[in-house]
Order: structure tokens, then sequence, then C-alpha cells
């Protein structure tokens, strides 16, 4: 091989170095790390035994573990199916059966603003809402309406409170996702669907939900692996509480962690959180037949 | 039987269509014909329902149907883009205006798989539209508007993503289709040629407005202003500003390196009484002569062009050399002339057409 071809055949790996080396330093690196730490005692004493799968073992045998995994997929599939359902809803309403386009849109840069505050704004917000005390939002409401005593509403709804806030601000990103797909289908398709008499309700079904698939899927597996390993909304809300009725995978192994510093125990948590949604993310693809998607087209003649 | 009334069309302050009125027989083909922008497909859209005219009614037999939505008004229609649904198979594409009249499912696809033989897609019918060539979808497109029976089939430029020799076969397909099915046709087309093909009628928009309704031959050899003119026929007329002088019984065209007189008998409108005239002759009505005759115009050839069947020459008009009006001619291939040659243009008096310049309406 001479030179000249052996430069031009390295020209790619060049342009791609520096992103390897940055990609190997933040994050192979630390994922194997992780899979050390997880395999060794390492604690308070910043002194790191290897004891195999005993963290492992020691999380099977938890007492925490079963509620906190409830919790866990009862927060995953009910922030995922309201998030997915919201984003199409508000999606179709404001691309589709709003016609006034501008209107549509002034909607959908609303239902942004959430999702563009930060987080502890947002918290804030949602604590403000539903603060336990008299002088809470909610609370002046339904004590307006005749009841005695403030509900204490993170401790009687803690999870509700934070699958709503979650999807609110989440709906968002699919929004504008699936608005973007219903606005790429021709003017044309649907005038021809006119005249052919469908109903918005067969347009809808037949027309901007096929479009829509790769798109779903798309949200759908962010979304379940976003899910699972977020817990900063939670632990800035509830911290997990009350016991652990709010606690989720992800922030039991970070709690774990940086509260008690057992840092091997959080470690082995959150190698089980990336093993579950890593299954799910091929679980969903299999259900989306994602082997279609990539399939070639058929052109001929 | 289709007719529209006084419509006008308008887009906040432009206004897409003015007054139209035109009579459709049942049973007729007419072309909507102009250049891009024109209205024609505006004017396809009113009579489809999707879009709602700003004056003016449209009757379908005899009923007024402006406030009729699309789907009640039994038409079937093809888009430019065709328009297929991208999710849905060929034949499903095809059995959708019946699933949406709640035909049964047996039914409905043995219809949409009848259409898909007469139109020679029934090999077709389980790909995806994605799947297709140019000439398949339409052909797809064809199908599903015809699969309801519908009363009036409306075609927006059917045939203008096609390759041309495409366009030639699926051109004489729809004519054929349309009488044997005898279904009321409305196509819209910026081709002159294609509408003369195909159609029983032609339409010609300018502006938004009717310029002339009439069957392809009366808008050729009678066109009645200068646009309809310019517009039919391919090469298009020659056109040539001139003076138009009276000199007793005698009328003379006198223009930039031409004189010509008007044959006696030819008639003109009494009503005409300006003096600038534009002069029409159509490519084959000019004959070229190597020596000099009565009224005719002498002429240097500037290009000479093999067609196949025919010659192109064109040639620049006037004795001396710094003339720019030029016309285009077509004749026999035998007729051997090369560049630089002097030749003398004989015009046929009757087939010529003058149109007063400053109006465009014709005085022939
Ligand atoms: N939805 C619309 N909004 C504004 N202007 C339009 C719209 N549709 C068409 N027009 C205008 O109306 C005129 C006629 O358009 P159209 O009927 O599409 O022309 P054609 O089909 O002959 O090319 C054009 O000037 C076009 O810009
Ligand atoms: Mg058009």
């Amino acid at each position: 091989m001479n030179l000249a071809r052996l430069k031009k055949k390295s020209y790619p790996y060049l342009f791609l170095a520096p992103f390897a080396i940055l990609t190997l330093m933040f994050f192979v690196i630390p994922a194997l790390a992780t899979l050390w730490m997880a395999a060794t005692n390492l604690d308070r004493k910043m002194k790191a035994d290897f004891i195999g799968f005993g963290n492992f073992q020691r999380i099977f045998a938890d007492i925490n573990i079963l509620p906190i995994i409830k919790v866990t997929l009862i927060y995953v599939f009910f922030s995922l199916v309201l998030t997915v359902a919201f984003s199409l809803l508000l999606a179709i309403c404001t691309q589709y059966l709003v016609k006034n386009k501008k209107l549509g849109a002034l909607y959908r840069v609303i239902w942004l603003i959430p999702s563009t505050m930060p987080g502890l704004v947002y918290v804030v917000f949602w604590k403000y809402i539903f603060n336990p005390t008299p002088g809470g939002f909610a609370n002046k409401i339904v004590m307006y309406f005749g009841l005695e005593q403030p509900i204490s509403w993170f401790n009687d709804a803690g999870l509700l409170i934070i699958i709503i806030a979650g999807v609110i601000s989440g709906a968002s990103g699919g929004m504008i996702l699936f608005s973007a797909s219903i606005n790429s289908i021709p003017e044309d398709v649907y005038k021809a669907a006119r005249v052919d008499g469908a109903k918005d309700r067969s347009i809808i079904r037949d027309i901007i939900l096929p479009a829509l698939k790769w798109p779903i899927m798309y949200v759908t597996v962010t979304s379940t692996i976003g899910l699972f390993a977020s817990y900063n909304f939670i632990l800035l809300a509830t911290r997990g509480g009350p016991v652990v009725d709010t606690t989720t995978l992800a922030l039991y192994g970070y709690q774990q962690a940086f509260n008690r510093l057992e840092y091997g125990y959080g470690a082995a948590i959150s190698v089980i959180v990336v093993i579950i949604s890593l299954l799910l993310t091929l679980l969903l693809f299999r259900l989306f037949d994602f082997n279609k998607l990539i399939r070639p087209p058929r052109i001929e003649d | 039987m289709i007719k529209l009334e006084g419509i006008s069309k308008k887009f906040g302050d432009t206004t897409a269509l003015e007054n139209v009125s035109l009579d459709i027989k049942r049973g007729e083909f007419v072309a909507l014909l102009g250049p891009s922008g024109c209205g024609k497909s505006t004017t396809l859209m009113i009579l489809a329902g999707l879009l709602r005219p700003s004056s003016g009614q449209v009757y379908f037999d005899g009923k007024m149907v402006n406030n009729v939505e699309p789907k009640d008004r039994d038409i079937g229609m093809v888009f430019q883009s065709y328009a297929l649904y991208p999710h849905m198979s060929v034949i499903d594409n095809i059995a959708f205006p019946l699933k949406q009249r709640k035909v049964k499912k047996k039914e409905r696809y043995q219809k949409a798989r009848e259409i898909a033989a007469m139109l020679q897609i029934d090999q077709l019918t389980d790909r995806m539209p994605s799947q297709l060539s140019g000439g398949q979808q339409q052909r797809v497109a064809m199908a599903r508007a015809l699969a309801k029976d519908p009363l009036f089939l409306l075609l927006d430029e059917p045939m203008s993503n096609l390759d041309a020799r495409l366009k030639v076969d699926v051109r004489d397909e729809i004519r054929r289709l349309q009488l044997k099915l005898g279904i009321t046709t409305i196509i819209v087309t910026h081709d002159q040629e294609e509408a003369m093909a195909v159609a029983d009628k032609i339409a010609i928009l300018q502006n938004g407005k009717i310029q002339q309704y009439g069957t392809p031959e009366e808008l050729f050899m009678k066109p009645v202003n200068l646009f309809v003119a310019h517009f039919m026929g391919n090469p298009p007329m020659n056109i040539l500003k001139c003076d138009f002088l009276r000199n007793g019984n005698e009328r003379v065209l006198s223009g930039e390196g031409f004189v010509y007189n008007i044959l006696s008998t030819k008639k003109l409108s009494s009503e005409f009484k300006g003096a600038k005239v534009v002069l029409g002759a159509r490519p084959h009505h000019i004959q070229i002569s190597k020596v000099q005759q009565e009224n005719s115009i002498p002429a240097k050839v500037v290009l000479v062009e093999q067609l196949g069947r025919e010659k192109l020459i064109k040639v620049l008009l006037g004795d001396n050399e710094n003339t720019t009006n030029f016309i285009r001619i077509l004749s026999p291939t035998d007729l051997n002339v090369t560049y630089d040659e002097r030749v003398f243009l004989t015009l046929d008096s009757e087939a010529i057409h003058i149109f007063d310049e400053e109006t465009g309406k014709v005085i022939t």
C-alpha cells in the first residue's frame, strides 16, 4: 500500500480520534470503574477489597429492594405511557386539529416552558403548589372548598405528583419530535384523505399515527432509559420518602453511594439499573419491529 | 354536468381567480391550461370542495354545491404529488375510499383488485408506495381515484412528474380509460401539447381569468387574443410588432425589416381604428422561396435545425444586416437552405392573425 492511500484511509480515524479519546475518558473508563467498584466493598474507609458477586447477593437479600423495584416499575411505566400519550395528544392537537398554525405553534412554545426551567426552580414550583401547610397552593384550594385539615400531599401521593411533574416537563420533547413528523406529511395527503371521505379519526389512525411509528419508538426507548437512570427530581422533591415510598432504584443507588458512602454497593445497584433498562430497550426494539427500520427499501424499475 | 358561475378566489390580497365561468358537459374531458400560477389548481380545488370560492357558485348536475364537503361531491382526484398514503400498501391505498364508505372488507378488496387489474398494477398490490417507480405511483393514484366509481375525475398535473416518453404513454392511457368509462374528467396542465392530445375542450387561463374556452382546434386556429395565440402551438407562433397603414383600399403592415400587404379578401374587425398591431404567423404557415415573389419578405437564414420530419429554420427579417426581428419557420426537409443564405418569405394571408397591440385582442 502506498503512502497516499494510507493517508486517505487514515483520515476518518484521525477525525474520530479526539472524540474516541473523550468517550474513553468520560464514558468507557467510568463505566469500567463502576463495574469494578460493584465487585468490591469500597466504602467510607476508601479501602477496596474484591468480593466478587457479594454486593449482588446483598441486593437480593436487601429488604428494601422489592418495594423499591415495585416503585421503580410503577414510576417508569406510568411516566412512560403518560409522557408518550400526552406528547402525542399535544402534537396531534397543535399540529393537526388546530387549523391555525400560529396558534398551534404558540401553544407548543408554552408547553416548552417547563422543560426549559432549571430543575431546581421546577421542583420549588411543585413544592410550593403541594406545600403541606395551609399556605400551600393546593391546600388553599381544598380548604376553600371546606376541607378542615391541610393535606400532606407529598406524603400521601408523592409518587403521583412526581409522575405528573415529570410528564408535564417531559412531554414537550416528544411533542416537538411528533409535531415535526406530522408537519412533514405532505398537505396533499390530507387533501386526498378528505376527498376519499376520511374523518379526523381515520386520518389520525391511518395516516398520522403510522407516520409517527419511529418517532414514538425513539421517544419510548430514550424515555425508558432516561426514566430508569433519573433521580434528580425525586431527590429534591421527597428524597425518596416517606420511607422508600418514592425511592427508585437509581435513587437508591445514589443514596447508598453518596449518603451512606457505600460506593461498592451503590455501584452494584446502578449496574442492575443499567441491565434492566438494557433488557427493556431490547424488548422495545422487538416490539417496534426495529429490524424493519434498518431494512433497505425495495425499489425496482 | 358541471357549471362554474362567476367564481372568484382571493388569498389575502392576491386574486387567484377572477370571475371564472365554465360549462362542462357529462362525459367531456376538459383541460385547464395555463402557465404556472394562473389559478388552475385553485379552480380544481374549488371544484373538489377543498377550497371555498370567495364569490360565485359551483353547480353539479344543476345543484349548487358550494357548501358540500369534498367527500359528498362524488369526485375522484389525482394530485400532482400523487399523495399516496405512505404507510398503506397499494391495495389498501386503492381500497381506502371504499373503506371510508363502509363497504364490506371482502367487497372492497375485490373491487380494489379489479381496478388494479384495469390499470395493470395487479402484480404490485402488496408493495408500499415507497417501493414504486413514478409511473407506478401514478397508476395507483389513478386507481384510488377511480375506486369509488366517481361521477367526476379531477386530475392536477398528473403527468408532470413523469419522463417525456412515459408521459405520452400515460396520457394515451388516461384518455383511453376516460373514453371507456365515459367519466367526466377535468385535467390541469401547463403543457399545451398534453391538453391538445387528451381534451375535448380546453380552457386557457391567465392571471386567474379564462382567456378562451373551446375545442383544441378552435383555440389553435382562432385564438381570441395574443396570449392564447402564443401559448398554443410548439414552436410558438411568430409575433411581430408593426404599424398598420391604411392607404385607400390597401392595408399594409410595416415593421422592422418587413412590409406586408394584407390581401383585400381578408376581413378585419371594423371596430379597430388603431395604428399599432401585432402580426402573428405560425411557423408552418410561412413558405420559404429562393426567388423574390409578389408581397414576399426578404430574410437571411441564421439557423437550420433538422427535426426529423421537418426542418426548423430561423431567419432574420430584412435586407440590411442590422435588424433584430427574427422568426421561426417549419418547412419540409427537402428544402435546401444554408446558413447566411438570402431567402424570401411568403405568408398565407388566410392563416395569419392580427392583434391590436394595445388590447392584445384579435382583429382578424
Ligand atoms: N393557499 C394559498 N395561499 C396564498 N396564495 C395562494 C394559495 N394557493 C394559491 N395561491 C396563489 O394563487 C395563484 C394561483 O395558484 P395556483 O392555482 O396554484 O396556480 P397554478 O396551479 O395554475 O400554478 C398563485 O399566485 C398562488 O401564489
Ligand atoms: Mg398547480
